[in-house]
């Protein structure tokens, strides 16, 4: 088949299911056809890999709800050695430097830099890794080529096997295996929200000064380091009494929220984040002591992210994640007070 | 209009009163038109016979209609009880233009009873049960007259102000930490720590 048929091919095939996802779902394997188990795990393989050991620099261009916007992303390999920086261009000027697991972020305008060491969740020992758990909760397949911000590209599908999360469409480069499109997509197959690079360069040569001499420049920023400690839910408390299918819990942590607002410590609030994940996307539940004052229950929807903030007892529960309300709710109730 | 010996005096005021019921009937040409516009805006009694003919031309067309005035007031007044009374949860927005909200918001829908929403982020009260079915409002091309309680509620919880979006800086901090946790999925989009959510701006400046 020749790459135009291809994309064209793929391209019906994608508003086909745009029109009617359950009815199009059974037909879907036979139509991509190319989707040997051999094929997914390597396609997976090489799309983690590109991420972490790619120079890459590029315009990534996001769209929830109608709110489009777009930032700069600069990425460098070097060894073990990861730099990355992503400049927001729409909205309040904002900066994220990162190298390994130390992240600025600067906020130009209110000359704030907040400093974190990102604490990697290590997956629990037992655990099945990443890759393995989205197998359990959706249906991998191949959809063709298309071409993305002047690259060919590999669709890949991930259906979700029941209701409990979205759909994922990813276009990842042909030659490389960079992700350079993702899209999720609702119960109906509705686009939610779409991330997308208009423009990217892979591969050059790394150049992590760049990225280093930002992070030196601090002068005349007001430094703010938000505390963050790894935990446990048991030592906090809680377990996970209604777990929802398909999600494991891959981290807990107390951290401090807040620490942009001014005077720093009015606001701040401690909270118990615990974070679970299906291997695609995951779901944090913040915990913190309620406050009849400050806290109204709310639901929030943009593009795929839902928002419950609701009640329990003398807890204040804030589920989020990019899954259906219904997921988020259960989320919402998922913990339970150990007395 | 010539004088008539078999009518009384000629009051220049009935041929005003004239002109206003054939407005009032859609008759009027466009110069009277004019003039009754003018007389309207400058005399109180034209404004109370306005009234008056409006009121006649609804009785005519339907009982349900022979209200008396106090009722427009009392259903804004009770307009403006409900919204009172809703629940404002998503709200940190300077003082300054939260009086210029407040200020535009509320005579708006006091006097004609509408609101512009273009509600980007879909607000729910949780409670009782908010499923997605139940969705108020999705974004809009452009800001769209909505005449409800409901919208105005939307309004005063997520209001895009020249084109951006106010939303509560307390949402946002949990979507950063939320963000920042994401790392380690099997598949992850570049730069994916800064999505579009995270971008909107909270404040007008």
């Amino acid at each position: 088949m020749i790459p135009l048929r291809r994309s064209l091919h793929t391209w019906l095939w994608a508003m086909s299911m745009a029109a009617a996802w359950p009815a199009q779902a059974q037909t879907a394997g036979a139509a991509a056809g190319n989707d040997r188990p051999s094929d997914l795990r390597s396609w997976m393989v090489r799309v983690q890999r590109a991420a972490t050991t790619l120079n890459y620099q590029g315009t990534l261009v996001s769209n929830a709800a109608g709110v489009v916007s777009s930032s700069r992303v600069t990425h460098y390999c070097e060894g073990k050695q990861r730099y990355e920086r992503i400049d927001v261009l729409d909205g309040e000027a904002r900066q994220v430097l990162r190298h390994n697991d130390l992240t600025h972020t600067l906020w130009p305008r209110a000359r704030v830099a907040v400093i974190e060491q990102r604490l990697t969740m290590p997956d629990f020992p037992g655990l099945p890794p990443a890759d393995a758990r989205s197998e359990d909760a959706y249906e991998l397949r191949l959809l063709g080529t298309e071409r993305v911000a002047g690259h060919e590209a590999q669709v890949l599908m991930f259906r979700p096997r029941d209701g409990h999360r979205f759909a994922q469409r990813l276009w990842a480069d042909q030659s490389s295996g960079l992700l350079l499109r993702a899209d999720v997509l609702g119960t109906k197959g509705e686009l939610l929200e779409s991330a997308s690079f208009s423009d990217v360069s892979i591969g050059g040569k790394a150049n992590p000064d760049t990225v280093l001499q930002a992070m030196r420049k601090l002068d005349g920023f007001r430094i703010v380091r938000p505390v963050a400690t790894r935990t446990s839910l048991d030592a906090e408390g809680w377990s996970v009494g209604h777990p929802v299918p398909g999600f494991q819990l891959v981290g807990c942590m107390r951290r401090e929220l807040g620490a942009l607002e001014e005077p720093p410590t009015s606001a701040s609030t401690q909270v118990v984040m615990a974070v679970f994940s299906d291997g695609l996307t995951h779901v944090s539940v913040f915990v913190e002591p309620y406050d009849a004052q400050r806290h109204k229950p709310v639901a929030t929807s943009l593009g795929a992210t839902h928002t419950v903030m609701t009640r329990s007892g003398e807890w204040w529960i804030t589920a989020m994640g990019d899954v259906p309300m219904a997921t988020v709710q259960l989320f919402s109730s998922a913990l339970e007070r150990r007395r | 209009m010539s004088d008539d010996p078999l009518h009384r005096p000629h009051d220049p005021l009935d041929d005003a009163w004239a002109a206003l019921s054939s407005m009032a009937d859609g008759e009027a040409s466009a110069d009277a038109q004019e003039r009754c516009l003018a007389m309207w805006s400058e005399q109180s009694d034209a404004r109370a016979r306005w009234r008056q003919y409006q009121l006649i031309g609804d009785v005519l067309r339907s009982r349900e209609l022979a209200r008396d005035d106090a009722h427009d007031a009392a259903f804004l007044a009770a307009l403006r009880t409900r919204m009172a009374g809703e629940p404002v949860v998503l709200h940190r927005v300077r003082p300054v233009l939260l009086s210029r909200l407040r200020a535009w918001a509320a005579p708006m829908a006091a006097a004609a009873g509408v609101a512009a929403v273009a509600a980007v982020v879909v607000m729910m009260r949780a409670t009782p049960v908010a499923t997605e079915g139940t969705q108020i409002a999705a974004r809009q091309p452009a800001p769209q007259p909505v005449a409800s309680a409901v919208a105005v509620t939307a309004v005063q919880l997520q209001q895009p102000v020249n084109g951006r979006l106010i939303r509560d800086a307390r949402l946002d901090r949990y979507f950063a930490a939320h963000r920042q946790s994401g790392t380690g999925a099997a598949v992850q989009m570049p730069g994916g720590v800064v999505r579009s959510v995270d971008t909107i701006v909270l404040e007008d400046r």
